[in-house]
């Protein structure tokens, strides 16, 4: 009797771990979450989307464009804003079809949509397609206080328009420090101001080399990724946390302006190289800096 | 005898001598095994290798009814028409019912993804409404029975709140929504007042939305 009691209690909580599992719901997922596409001015780009529906029941998707951009400091943190509200939107420019969806259970709705460049467009335009689909409804009672909250969940795939021929990636690099980094821990911490004066969006891979005179890489390390649009600004940093022999060096910084278009697989570049000289003494501590060319 | 003897020594060193020519044989087959086997282990190049395929924007929501810290899988975030509570004159669940969506995003495509929390008012009509009625707690799960409430406010309060893949890890958010009950030692989120009797009767009815952005 003990034992079956056991293996009940076994079982019951052998079960329990898989309840969170079977509860969990599922959503409706578009198959590109950035569609970066190149138009030239006056002509129309189109494209597919899949929508897709993994889950044992029919869902109705709504569809619907709107504006986004970078918030100030270049991490990649976006806002969202009604349809056509910014200056750099490009709402107005794309159409799609079908503005509803009913998705069958593990079915695909195919998205198509058509971007019109007008004639006189030049940079990059941007706006985001969302889909959304009521996940919970809230039963309304008509009896006393009743209280409910409809629960909906909605996905955005990010439009970056360039218009063919006239995006232009350039930024300025500028103030460049070298210094112990402020968690007092020995390391050395490289900052730069980054600013895009290009008009188009850019993402950047930026690195750092220390050379000695003999021209070996005495300390390398990768800086943050920045996200911009035209006019944004970001700050570069990376850290360096070994000690460097007392002598002469070569910095040589490169960052890629070109990120975003290589991880589109629809280019690459432009890549800025800047170099400077330090001289390092005991300790890590810095000498001299040069002025960055 | 001693021919006897002899001959006997004779006859085992013969044996013996095979024992020892058959152990000298199984020594020998023995080490060329392992020294053939270690040359194997040293010469050969195993492959192993592994695709991982890309995951992207996968979102998954789970809704549960709490009541005490019992989870049961639920289809609404709804309160149901409310109890007057006749000590404190204030209106609560019939049975202290409390809901937790939890939120996962499965994603390996290394995308700065963003999860984003808005809601509209929950109301009766343009001048009554329970915006100040519902506490909002924000906690980043890192299993199931694990979390730390990172925030804690009230429904009017609780737009706009954004988690990032790198605030989350590995984890998920989870999202608790409440109705306040004024008890001091469970205490409601600042500017959350329970639901008192100069509340108009009536459906008090509301949204949110939880964005996931890439």
């Amino acid at each position: 009797m003990i034992t079956l009691l056991r293996i009940g209690i076994f079982f019951c909580f052998f079960s329990s771990l898989f309840i969170p599992l079977a509860q969990a719901d599922k959503l409706p997922f578009m198959n590109q979450s950035k569609i970066r596409v190149m138009v030239a001015p006056g002509e129309r780009a189109f494209g597919e989307m899949t929508l897709e529906n993994p889950t044992d029941k029919t869902k109705n998707i709504r569809l619907y464009l709107e504006d986004w951009y970078y918030l100030p400091g270049g991490s990649g943190a976006k806002e969202f804003l009604p349809f056509n509200s910014t200056s750099l939107s490009a709402c107005p420019w794309i159409t799609f079809s079908p503005a509803e969806a009913v998705v069958p259970p593990f079915g695909k709705q195919k998205i198509s949509y058509v971007i019109s460049a007008p004639k006189d467009a030049t940079g990059a335009r941007f706006a985001s397609l969302f889909f959304e689909t009521l996940v919970t409804e809230n039963p309304l009672s008509d009896i006393g206080r009743s209280a409910g909250l409809d629960l909906s969940v909605r996905v955005a795939t990010l439009f970056y328009v360039e218009v063919k021929g006239t995006s232009e990636r350039k930024a300025n690099i500028s103030n460049l420090k070298l210094e112990p980094s402020k968690n007092a821990d020995g390391s050395l911490e490289l900052t730069l101001d980054f600013e895009n004066t290009g008009n188009t969006d850019i993402t950047t891979s930026a690195n750092f080399n220390l050379m000695n005179k003999d021209g070996i890489v005495s300390a390398r390390g990768a800086f943050n990724d920045l996200y911009t649009f035209p006019g944004g600004k970001g700050s570069f940093v990376g850290v360096w946390k070994e000690r460097i022999a007392p002598g002469d060096y070569d910095l040589i910084i490169t960052v890629d302006l070109g990120k975003a278009l290589m991880d589109a697989g629809i280019g690459r570049g432009p890549v800025i190289t800047k170099e400077t000289s330090v001289t390092i003494g005991e300790n890590n501590q810095i000498v001299q800096i040069g002025q960055l060319q | 005898m001693f021919k006897s003897e002899n001959f006997n020594n004779n006859k085992l060193g013969k044996g013996a001598r095979k024992m020892k020519n058959v152990i000298i044989c199984m020594v020998v087959v023995l080490l060329a095994f392992c020294v053939t086997g270690a040359w194997a282990a040293q010469s050969q190049t195993v492959n192993v290798n592994a695709v991982v395929p890309t995951v992207s924007g996968g979102l998954t929501v789970t809704v549960s009814k709490v009541i005490g810290t019992t989870f049961t899988g639920a289809t609404s975030i709804s309160f149901g028409t409310l109890a007057l509570d006749n000590v404190n004159n204030i209106f609560v669940p019939s049975d202290k019912r409390y809901y937790a969506v939890d939120v996962g995003v499965k994603d390996n495509s290394g995308t700065v993804w963003t999860l984003t929390h808005t809601r509209s008012s929950v109301k009766k009509d343009a001048t009554n409404n329970l915006d100040s009625n519902i506490n909002v707690s924000f906690m980043k799960q890192a299993d199931s029975t694990h979390g730390t409430k990172d925030k804690y406010l009230s429904f009017a309060n609780s737009n706009n709140v954004a988690y990032t893949k790198t605030q989350l890890g590995s984890g998920w958010l989870r999202i608790y929504y409440g109705l306040g009950n004024g008890n001091p030692e469970d205490p409601d989120a600042s500017g959350v007042t329970p639901i008192g009797l100069d509340k108009p009767a009536g459906t008090y009815a509301g949204s949110v939305t939880i964005t996931l952005t890439p």
